[in-house]
């Protein structure tokens, strides 16, 4: 990964990189607050020890991205936010996970299309961002690849199993992923946050992670006798999206049940 | 399930050895001969055990959504992953004594085996969940232990295995509620109510007195139960009392005294009508932890479904890739 | 220097508040091969929490005060207490000048020998997650442990553990810090701690880990207990987050593997 060629300020730089881990924190702090929803209700009890793993795996990245983009935020504002600040005190306009990952369970196979996406994308994602020139961004990559290829890989056999078993099945997985489709594009949409952060050298361009991406889930679509959704991308209100913080409604739910105990003890410790 | 052993000659060099095996307080291993009853008090019991570990799931993980801070949530959610391993290898364990997982999980879901009736209590408040680590857990190891010297070999393996795992969740559940104890008003007042609640029921877990406990000889005799249920509850009163005054929290029993001449705490007598109640399945949550459960298992049933008609397609192609 | 999170500023950096963490169960003597003797009763836990001044809330019985109760093993509720028996006990003075190489190796040495919250016949050594003893900016030494696996949950319960043992002998002044990079893996488990995982009846990882962003699949996994390698994957995540389970076909016995990573 090259370093700041386009000579931007480093404040600039600063603040968006700030902005960029932020974002992954969020990804992973959602992503996980989806699969922990299906705590013992899985459909056999093995998948209730896959998911509840991946969901600790994606929590402590998100732990860790939390509590550095609050560290960041503080040489920038002087004011420190925790994790758990940042994770129970922003409102829904503030959190900028990609919309993908607030979908909710609408049943299993809606649960392995969002997993097999959003994690095809995760491991292009860290795989990339190993070679980051920040430190911490490389070392949460370095850990978070390993984790993510047993996510991205347990969600692929789920998705060939559904898509390859019963009718049943095979029908409910081409919904599933017809729903989670029009949230994809965002995940490779490069904005001026994304072009600083790569100039630098800190991030990866949104973009270049595409092919990779559409190589695997294609040949996953493949031998699961299933075809890529021709449904369009669906943009937010003046094209505006999850970066954004212009969410789908789903969000208002799941932050109003993650964070309502936490709000209820204003300063209290845990 | 199995048979009857046929009473042919060889069968009673086989109790005898059996017999002698455990007299000599050896290990029963799946590959040895043993009686059918000692078979299936063994599979009641690590049955029981194992769906234990899948209900126990629910007044826990009801609560990982909701959890008050990230390390708490990442906590909460080990511990339900554990416990869903431990169901696995437990079942496991069972199957190794000749009956299939679904054998198992059909009787949970027709209410003809049981599970630790007391996980049939609610968690109302975020404290409960410290409190079922603190009291709960300490009172499932405190049988727990004992069990590591159970006669047969793959129960008891498994015993240790989980014993070791769960002291950490204990120790997190006494951990919560200590931060709790020493917190806001609200927070105390919290850990304090959810210690109320959840004190008599864990007295309970060691089941009903001994007089009137229809398994334990037996159980007993076959090396399978190592000390009574009066015993172990007693121990389990000895270790929490002192806890109790470390986390700074009253537990509700009046009749808790040190009784020198005894050597132990004296305690109150547990409700054996609530007790029953709960047995029989008038519980608080009984029914809706078995509901919740037969909807996993029947929501997931298209899942299952589709996994096997996958394996079939599979191997079907292997074996014509073979033949071609 | 790449760290995890740390307590936000303007929070003490030492835990002021010590939390007596209950006793874990002791542990049950491993149990020999086959037509075996069961191990001796292991005692349970001794009960912890100080012994109070006042009787508190529950009477004696007996006359006399509280002087007369007969309390097991109790440590302290107020001051840190070291979680576990069997290394030099709470006040043992360190043998080392602070400030010296001496001090780091023997803070190396006894954060080394903690036992890992969750499977607590490994190490923090035997299981290749203490990363380095150095000297801080500050002078001051300072601890890095990595995590297993992002998520691991025990991290706390470990920096606390260490800490509590440092100062126990003396080492007040360590700070314990999470490092990211490189990322744990597991090769880093010592032979030793390969050794007791078996032992433990739990098969340690086969092979070397994967390079990243591949999926391993390990082609034979011994049995543990009979050591057949006639073995099959249950589950691929297991009660943590490194284990799958696995059954021996030959001997029927279901158990751990770690997976490599």
């Amino acid at each position: 990964m090259s370093g700041n060629e386009n000579g931007a300020p480093q404040a600039e730089v600063d603040t968006a990189t700030a902005a960029y881990v932020l974002r992954l924190g969020d990804d992973a702090l959602i992503a996980s607050q989806r699969l922990a929803e299906l705590a013992a209700r899985g459909p056999q009890l093995e998948e209730d020890v896959a998911l509840a793993n991946i969901a600790l795996d994606l929590l402590g990245q998100a732990r860790v991205l939390l509590d550095y983009a609050g560290r960041l935020e503080e040489q920038l504002t002087g004011v420190l936010r925790t994790e758990d600040d940042l994770a129970f005190l922003r409102d829904e306009r503030q959190f900028c996970n990609a919309r993908l990952v607030e979908l909710p369970n609408t049943d299993f196979a809606h649960t392995v299309a969002r997993q097999l996406l959003f994690s095809g994308y995760a491991l292009e994602l860290y795989t990339a961002l190993q070679g980051s020139a920040d430190e911490t961004v490389a070392g949460v990559a370095g850990k978070a690849v390993k984790e993510v290829a047993y996510h991205r890989d347990h969600a692929a056999r789920w998705a060939v199993r559904l898509g390859d078993g019963t009718e049943e099945s095979s029908e409910r997985m081409a919904a599933a992923l017809e729903a989670c489709w029009p949230y994809t594009g965002e995940l490779f949409t490069p904005d001026e946050v994304t072009r600083t952060v790569a100039a630098a050298g800190v991030g990866a361009d949104p973009a270049g992670l595409r092919p990779g991406w559409d190589a695997f889930i294609d040949g996953v679509l493949a031998e699961a006798g299933l075809h890529r959704p021709e449904t369009a991308q669906i943009t937010g209100p003046a094209g505006l999206g999850g970066r954004q913080g212009v969410h789908t409604e789903h969000l208002g739910y799941l932050l109003a049940e993650m964070q309502h105990i936490h709000r209820s003890h204003p300063g209290a410790t845990w | 399930m199995t048979t009857e052993a046929p009473a042919a000659p060889g069968a009673h060099d086989a109790q005898r050895r059996f017999d002698g095996m455990i007299a000599a307080d050896e290990r029963i291993e799946p590959r040895d001969w043993m009686p059918d009853g000692y078979r299936r008090t063994l599979i009641r019991q690590i049955a029981q055990h194992a769906h234990s570990e899948i209900i126990g799931m629910q007044p826990e993980g009801n609560w990982i959504t909701r959890a008050p801070s990230l390390k708490r949530k990442a906590v909460l959610i080990a511990k339900v992953q554990d416990e869903a391993g431990h169901g696995l290898y437990l079942y496991s364990a069972a199957e190794t004594l000749g009956v299939s997982r679904e054998e198992l999980l059909d009787l949970l879901h027709e209410g003809r085996q049981r599970y630790s009736s007391i996980f049939n209590y609610p968690t109302l408040t975020w404290a409960d969940v410290g409190a079922i680590g603190w009291l709960v857990d300490g009172a499932a190891i405190t049988n727990q232990v004992p069990l590591c010297r159970c006669s047969y070999g793959p129960y008891a393996r498994a015993m240790v295995r989980i014993c070791k795992e769960e002291s950490f969740h204990q120790r997190q559940g006494f951990d919560s509620l200590y931060v709790l104890a020493r917190g806001t008003g609200a927070q105390r007042r919290m850990a304090q109510d959810a210690v109320d609640r959840w004190y008599w029921p864990s007295l309970m877990m060691f089941g009903p007195p001994d007089a009137e406990s229809a398994h334990s000889e037996q159980s007993m005799a076959w090396n399978i139960k190592r000390f009574t249920n009066d015993e172990l509850r007693q121990r389990f009163v000895d270790i929490i009392v002192p806890q109790a005054e470390a986390l700074g929290l009253t537990l509700p029993d009046p009749d808790i005294a040190w009784n020198a001449e005894r050597g132990h705490y004296d305690f109150g007598t547990p409700d054996w009508d609530e007790f029953k109640q709960v047995l029989k399945g008038g519980g608080p949550c009984n029914r809706q932890r078995l509901e919740h459960r037969r909807r996993a298992h029947a929501d997931g049933a298209w899942v299952r479904e589709a996994a096997r008609a996958h394996a079939a397609k599979r191997a079907a192609r292997d074996t014509a890739g073979e033949a071609a | 220097m790449v760290t995890g999170p740390r307590p936000p500023a303007g929070a003490p950096t030492a835990e002021p508040r010590a939390v007596p963490p209950p006793p874990g169960p002791p542990e049950p003597a491993a149990a020999p091969a086959g037509g075996e003797r069961r191990p001796a009763a292991p005692d349970l836990p001794a009960a912890v929490g100080a012994p109070a001044a006042e009787p508190g809330p529950y009477r004696v019985r007996e006359q006399g005060g509280p002087g007369d109760r007969d309390r097991r093993g109790a440590a302290p509720a107020a001051p840190p207490a070291p979680p576990e028996a069997g290394r030099s006990g709470p006040g043992a003075e360190s043998g080392a000048e602070p400030g010296g190489a001496a001090e780091l190796a023997e803070i190396e040495r006894i954060a080394a020998s903690v036992p890992d919250p969750e499977m607590p016949m490994l190490t923090l050594e035997d299981l290749g997650i203490l990363r380095a003893v150095r000297r801080g900016g500050d002078g001051r030494p300072v601890v890095e442990v990595t995590p297993t696996y992002s998520g691991c949950p025990a991290m706390d319960a470990i920096r606390e553990d260490v800490r509590g043992r440092l100062a126990a002998h003396g080492h007040t002044g360590a700070e314990v810090r999470t490092v990211l990079s490189p990322p744990w893996s597991t090769d880093l488990i010592t032979e030793e701690g390969r050794r007791k995982l078996a032992e433990h009846g739990i098969a340690p990882p086969t092979g070397r880990a994967p390079a990243a962003g591949a999926v391993m699949v390990p082609l034979s996994v011994r049995c543990p207990r009979c050591g057949s390698t006639r073995t099959r994957e249950l589950s691929r995540f297991g009660s943590t987050a490194c284990r799958a389970l696995r059954v021996c076909d030959a001997c029927r016995e279901p158990f751990d593997h770690v997976k490599p990573l």
